[in-house]
């Protein structure tokens, strides 16, 4: 009588079986047990299965014209100038001219930055003299008119 | 024509050698390629762009690898894109039918229970197991694709996917044990099935 390590044996060793890579003691003992263990046979012949679909698989064949219509496809490509003419060149030149700009950018926003920063200090200068002439005049920030008036 | 001559003639654009890269090339990359998308159109739309991608980034190929190899792992990975847009097509498709569903308040099934019954058992068994392969860790899957269909030795398929050789063996072990439970679950919960 067969153990159950038998059917565990047979379900881990399908592939060696049906690709005739067990022993002959092995497929023996591997056949036996298919004669004896009903799940196992139907198992077996289940995965028969597997290799018979893959080599039907392997007999599609594709459209014969497929090579024809790839030629004609990368030609037109070709005219059209779809392919790189020097993909090393453009590789290259790409991130050379991204860091230009990105360099560019950041000069162009220091001395954008410099202007606005001088801008300030003059209008800030010009404030300046105007509070000392208004103290040197002696004109009040701020004049209140009703107590002016009621004062004089 | 020798892989160099090629080479110089692709950059060139040559005429000869863009005819010769198609005829002796383009039907292993479809092959390669359908055996990873399970369509022959799509298989063949990707080998066109496969053959342009050759064309157009001949000076990126290193000349320590084989043409072939080199022409095999863009395929491989180009198939793998395919896969992954058509995975995320289908989950809007999935959402979309889900919405439909829930708007008009009718009772459909999703498409792939409502035809399931109309497919003979020999197409329903295929799916299962293109099912099964699709399934696999991504190495696995390419491991075992390239083993099993291509038919490339061990040594190949380390240099396309850039492994060694010990661990392409343990890629293809683990693909073919995966593949063998997920199978015999389904072979047997079948047989009990049918019954």
């Amino acid at each position: 009588m067969l153990s159950k390590m038998d059917c565990h044996f047979v379900h881990n060793h399908l592939f060696s079986y049906h690709e005739n890579k067990l022993s002959d003691d092995e497929k023996l003992e591997f056949e036996a047990h298919l004669a004896s263990c009903h799940n196992c046979n139907r198992i077996a012949t289940g995965f028969q299965f597997v290799t018979t679909s893959m080599n039907k698989k392997k007999d599609d064949k594709p459209n014969p014209f497929i090579g024809t219509r790839t030629i004609q496809r990368i030609e037109s490509e070709l005219e059209q100038g779809g392919v790189r003419q020097n993909p090393l060149f453009l590789r290259k030149l790409q991130p050379i001219i991204v860091s230009l700009l990105l360099l560019i950018s950041v000069v162009l926003g220091f001395s954008i930055g410099r202007q606005i920063d001088a801008l300030f200090s003059i209008t800030n200068e010009r404030d300046q003299k105007i509070q000392a002439m208004k103290s040197g005049l002696s004109i009040p920030e701020f004049i209140d008119e009703n107590a002016f008036f009621e004062n004089n | 024509m020798t892989d160099q001559e090629l080479i110089d003639g692709i950059i060139n654009h040559n005429k000869e050698a863009i005819n010769y890269l198609v005829k002796n090339y383009q039907n292993n990359v479809i092959k390669t390629a359908y055996y990873f998308v399970d369509n022959m159109e799509d298989a063949e739309d990707i080998s066109q762009e496969v053959m342009m991608e050759v064309v157009k980034s001949i000076d990126r190929y290193k000349k320590n690898a084989n043409l072939y190899t080199w022409i095999y792992r863009i395929t491989v990975n180009r198939s793998l894109d395919h896969l992954r847009r058509q995975k995320r097509r289908s989950i809007v498709k999935r959402l979309e039918s889900f919405v439909r569903i829930s708007n008009d308040g009718e009772k459909q099934f999703p498409y792939e229970l409502a035809t399931s019954d109309t497919r003979n058992e020999d197409i329903e068994k295929r799916k299962i197991l293109d099912n099964a392969i699709g399934s696999l860790p991504r190495n696995q899957k390419i491991a075992f694709n390239l083993s099993k269909y291509d038919e490339l030795p061990y040594r190949e398929i380390a240099e396309i996917m850039n492994l060694s050789l010990s661990s392409v063996e343990s890629l293809i072990f683990r693909a073919k044990m995966n593949l063998q439970k997920k199978l015999v679950h389904y072979f047997s919960e079948y047989s009990t099935n049918v019954k």
